[in-house]
């Protein structure tokens, strides 16, 4: 799980950084939270608490909420562009790619996570 | 057709909504209770040849009432008597919620006992021996997973079924001496006699002032009999028969981490907490927005190309339907996705359980503005719809508190006025306009603050409320149930607002069209707006912004479509004839803040109970408006 | 009396027995509706970021409550018990709430797990006068909270 965990830091990580440069910076406060919840929890799960497993759980259910709002919101201004210029324009492209990965990734963790908590019990 | 009542009683968040939902499906009527704003949700169900009216009461803890929704509740059950009551309890907690069943079962009505979230007992390793359970109390039990659906005819099969009457060891010797002189004086009067006699004894003794009031009104006096230290001792007894009879019928694990704590540990982290508070509110906040512009989009041009064919329909009429009622619907219409989605994202908060846990991390800084975390509620949903938050404060427990949060709501910056700002901010501020509306609505989030304190200096409150939440395991919202929500809400402000809204686009028509062949700068609308303008003339607010802000305090949405009206639709290009940025910006402050709509004036007089405060919120909204717009505009120029 | 303390100044993780309160009547009939009665335990699970308020829990229910409110309700700390919140006497030393780097500092003041150790002063919001090795010494209140105690 603690590899797992760096990955993630490093995943979201990576998008806040180019969410920022795409000047989207509220949306880069979120992805930034997320890497921190990954980062607070890694110390956890180094010290053996069971709190590590907490911040990864939520991590990746708030990255899943993240992802699915952030594709939402980015196809809703795409039409949004669309009935109203008639352009369709759909970026930024590498944001949502990376938020892609991001929520194929996230989905496989939570579900890790859960058999993983199970079993903790 | 037998007619039979039930009424659904229990602790908040134990899954009576979905129950509720479960038995009356889209039969369901929502109104007030009388006198009061709090919601009375009835339905109807049809089973076998039984005509069943299904009451939905407020969720409490206990029938002591001290707050309105505790009130209504032990009203409703001691006054109108339903056939059956429904005690939906959540299997994970017994012994809380088996303390309101007691309670109920003490008022002498047929209760059913609704054991509900057996899913999540479960999930929890939690074992009930519901026959045990039945027995010991006396009554029916049910076992419901209410989102799943339920099955109807075991739950009216128990409804139906005589209890054998069971003698109830719960109050020790003492106590139930001390009750029966007051007992004896009850059976000896007449006029009690329809009161339950238990129910009716344990609340004397604990000097209920309601039950005293029915003794008085009897044209009684009260007997001179005191059990000392009643509540407490009756609370106690209450809780050790409750716990003799958990510790025989539940076997649960040793106590575990559940995902909810698990879940809290992060949520409620003294160091991200904060900042996953900001992200959800972001994302609602977002995801609404986003979501419902392509959609308001598409109704806007869909009422466009329907008002170019009304014109088809020659002189007076064509354009009375064409530019008045056609133009007048779409824009209550183009709303609607808007309003959806708001509730939608408001409903999931809630339903989530989130809602207590922002309600805890912001308490500090509300406390700080004499609120309380759970006034950051309704001030959230004015962000919504300010006449409807403003009915959601009746949860609030202190009178001026409640007060306080009904007049700063309008300073939420409501979803009516959001076509005002970006419609300004499309004209004047480019690629900043998103920028421009988060500033506003930052700004509104800082006024409404600051009023709750200077409200309550005014005031004078000195009362403190305390914060008591609760914070309910975390739930995934069900679709049914949200549906439900989102569209119950949606139909109300539709209902509330839409008439308004139609009306007054008939006015604006009206005088913007009368006398009758004239052009707009000669219309009637247009000497209202020239009379009044030089007033706001200081500010750069010339007759046109004037008529729309007039019109506009009758409900926010026409505003803009008043000026589309001057513009002839091509609003983009008017604006800049009209205004520069400075004095855009002023008057996005301006909207902001200037009065309540009619709708919100409306329900504050409800809430309050007097006009004294809608007409206070009018003139206090005007001056600060004013005085803002006025200031903001001087230090712009100096600046720019 | 001994060992009774108010329940705001209990840190989080502190079990406690509910002994009674200084309430207004509607308060305390709420708070009786949910369980909280004398004799019974509480467990503080949660203080917010700013400190207030703080989430306790009674059987199997969370609820928040506010320091105003808190400190009006007297409790009595179960053991293993925060030194910060225990009265004068002798006690062992059981564990640590905090990291490998608190352990060794604490453990230059002569505070080790399976050691004794006195408190000389009463529980408050203030420092913590402990005799420890031989040594009277101050800690201050946060570092008390990541002492877990239990009574000799």
């Amino acid at each position: 799980m603690f590899k797992l965990m760096i990955l993630a830091s490093f995943g979201y990580a990576v998008l806040t950084i180019f969410m920022v440069l795409s000047r989207d910076y509220m949306d880069a406060f979120v992805a930034l939270t997320i890497t921190l919840i990954f980062i607070f929890g890694l110390s956890d799960v180094f010290n053996n608490k069971k709190s590590g497993i907490a911040h990864a759980m939520t991590g990746s259910i708030m990255g899943l909420i993240f992802e699915v709002y952030y594709v939402i919101a980015l196809l809703a201004s795409a039409f949004d562009n669309l009935i109203n210029n008639g352009t369709f324009e759909f970026k930024p492209f590498l944001n949502f790619f990376i938020a892609m990965v991001l929520f194929i990734f996230s989905l496989y963790l939570f579900f890790h996570l859960r058999v993983e908590f199970k079993n903790k019990k | 057709m037998k007619e039979i009542t039930i009424a659904l009683m229990g602790n908040p968040n134990v899954g009576k909504t979905s129950l509720f939902n479960a038995l009356t499906g889209t039969h369901q009527y929502v109104a007030n209770w009388p006198g009061v704003t709090v919601e009375k949700k009835t339905g109807v169900l049809k089973w076998k040849d039984y005509n069943v009216n299904v009451v939905d009461l407020p969720g409490i803890y206990t029938l002591n009432a001290k707050s309105i929704d505790e009130q209504i509740a032990r009203d409703y059950l001691v006054n109108e008597k339903p056939d059956v009551i429904f005690n939906i309890i959540d299997g994970t907690n017994l012994r809380r919620n088996l303390y309101l069943t007691i309670q109920i079962i003490e008022t002498g009505v047929k209760t059913v006992l609704v054991l509900n979230q057996m899913d999540e007992v479960k999930n929890l390793d939690i074992k009930i021996d519901t026959r045990e359970l039945s027995k010991r109390l006396g009554i029916q039990v049910v076992e419901t997973i209410a989102t799943k659906g339920i099955n109807v005819d075991d739950l009216m099969k128990s409804a139906l079924t005589q209890d054998e009457k069971i003698k109830y060891m719960i109050y020790p010797m003492d106590l139930e001496n001390e009750f029966s002189s007051i007992q004896t004086f009850i059976q000896k009067n007449e006029n009690l006699r329809s009161f339950s006699l238990r129910w009716l004894t344990i609340s004397l003794s604990e000097k209920d002032p309601y039950a005293m009031s029915i003794i008085e009104k009897a044209g009684l006096s009260l007997p001179d009999i005191s059990v000392h230290d009643a509540s407490l001792r009756i609370a106690k007894a209450r809780y050790d028969f409750i716990d003799s009879i958990v510790k025989q019928i539940e076997i649960r694990p040793k106590e575990m981490w559940t995902l909810t704590d698990a879940l809290d540990h992060v949520f409620t982290h003294k160091i991200l907490g904060i900042p996953i508070f900001i992200s959800i509110m972001w994302m609602i906040f977002e995801f609404t927005f986003s979501i419902s512009a392509p959609l308001s989009d598409l109704l806007s041009k869909g009422f466009d190309v329907l008002g170019t064919y009304a014109h088809a329909i020659p002189g007076w009429a064509g354009s009375f339907i064409g530019d008045g009622l056609i133009s007048g619907v779409g824009s209550v219409l183009t709303f609607v996705p808007l309003i959806f989605f708001l509730f939608f994202s408001m409903g999931i908060l809630e339903d989530s359980g989130y809602m207590s846990r922002a309600a805890f991390l912001i308490d500090r800084i509300m406390h700080r503005f004499k609120l309380s975390g759970r006034a950051f509620i309704p001030l959230l949903l004015g962000f919504g719809c300010n006449a409807s938050a403003i009915m959601t404060t009746r949860t609030l427990e202190g009178e001026k508190e409640r007060l306080v949060s009904v007049l700063i709501n309008p300073f939420a910056t409501c979803s009516a006025r959001l076509p005002i700002y970006v419609v300004l901010s499309a004209a004047f501020f480019g690629s900043f306009g998103g920028f421009a509306i988060f500033s506003i609505y930052l700004i509104s989030i800082f006024v409404a603050l600051t009023m709750a304190v200077v409200f309550n200096f005014i005031l004078k409150n000195k009362e403190n409320s305390p914060f008591i939440i609760e914070m309910p395991r975390y739930k995934l919202p069900t679709a049914k149930g949200l549906g439900i929500y989102t569209w119950s809400r949606g139909k109300h402000f539709l209902k509330k607002a839409g008439g308004i809204i139609l009306g007054a686009t008939a006015v604006v028509w009206l005088l913007s069209n009368l006398p009758p062949n004239s052009s707009i700068g000669n219309s009637f609308a247009a000497q209202i707006g020239k009379t009044i303008s030089p007033i706001l003339a200081p500010l750069g607010f010339d007759w046109h912004v004037t008529l729309s802000l007039i019109f506009g305090g009758v409900a926010k949405e026409v505003t803009v479509t008043t000026l589309g009206t001057f513009a002839n639709g091509n609003i983009e290009s008017f604006l800049p004839t009209i205004l520069n940025p400075v004095t855009a910006y002023a008057l996005m402050l301006f909207a902001l803040l200037y009065i309540p709509c009619a709708a919100t004036q409306a329900t504050m007089k409800m809430e309050t109970g007097s006009y004294k405060w809608p007409i206070f919120s009018v003139i206090w909204g005007l001056s600060l408006a004013y005085i803002t717009a006025f200031v903001f505009e001087k230090i712009a120029y100096l600046v720019i | 009396m001994v060992g009774i303390i108010s329940l705001d100044i209990c840190p989080e993780n502190t079990r406690c027995i509910l002994i009674e309160s200084d309430l207004s009547d509607s308060l305390k009939s709420k708070l009786m509706s949910l369980g909280w009665l004398p004799g019974r335990e509480i467990k503080v699970i949660r203080r917010a970021p700013f400190g207030d308020p703080t989430i306790y829990l009674v059987d199997s229910t969370e609820i928040s409550l506010r320091q105003d409110e808190s400190k009006m309700i007297k409790v009595e700390p179960l053991y293993p018990a925060p030194l910060s919140v225990v009265p004068k006497g002798t006690y062992v030393v059981l564990n640590f709430t905090a990291g490998k780097f608190f352990s060794d500092k604490v453990r230059n003041l002569g505070i080790e797990i399976g050691k004794e150790i006195q408190v000389l002063s009463d529980p408050s919001n203030c420092k913590i006068l402990i005799l420890a090795n031989g040594k009277k010494f101050l800690i201050g209140h946060g570092m008390g909270q990541k002492i877990l105690v239990k009574v000799v």
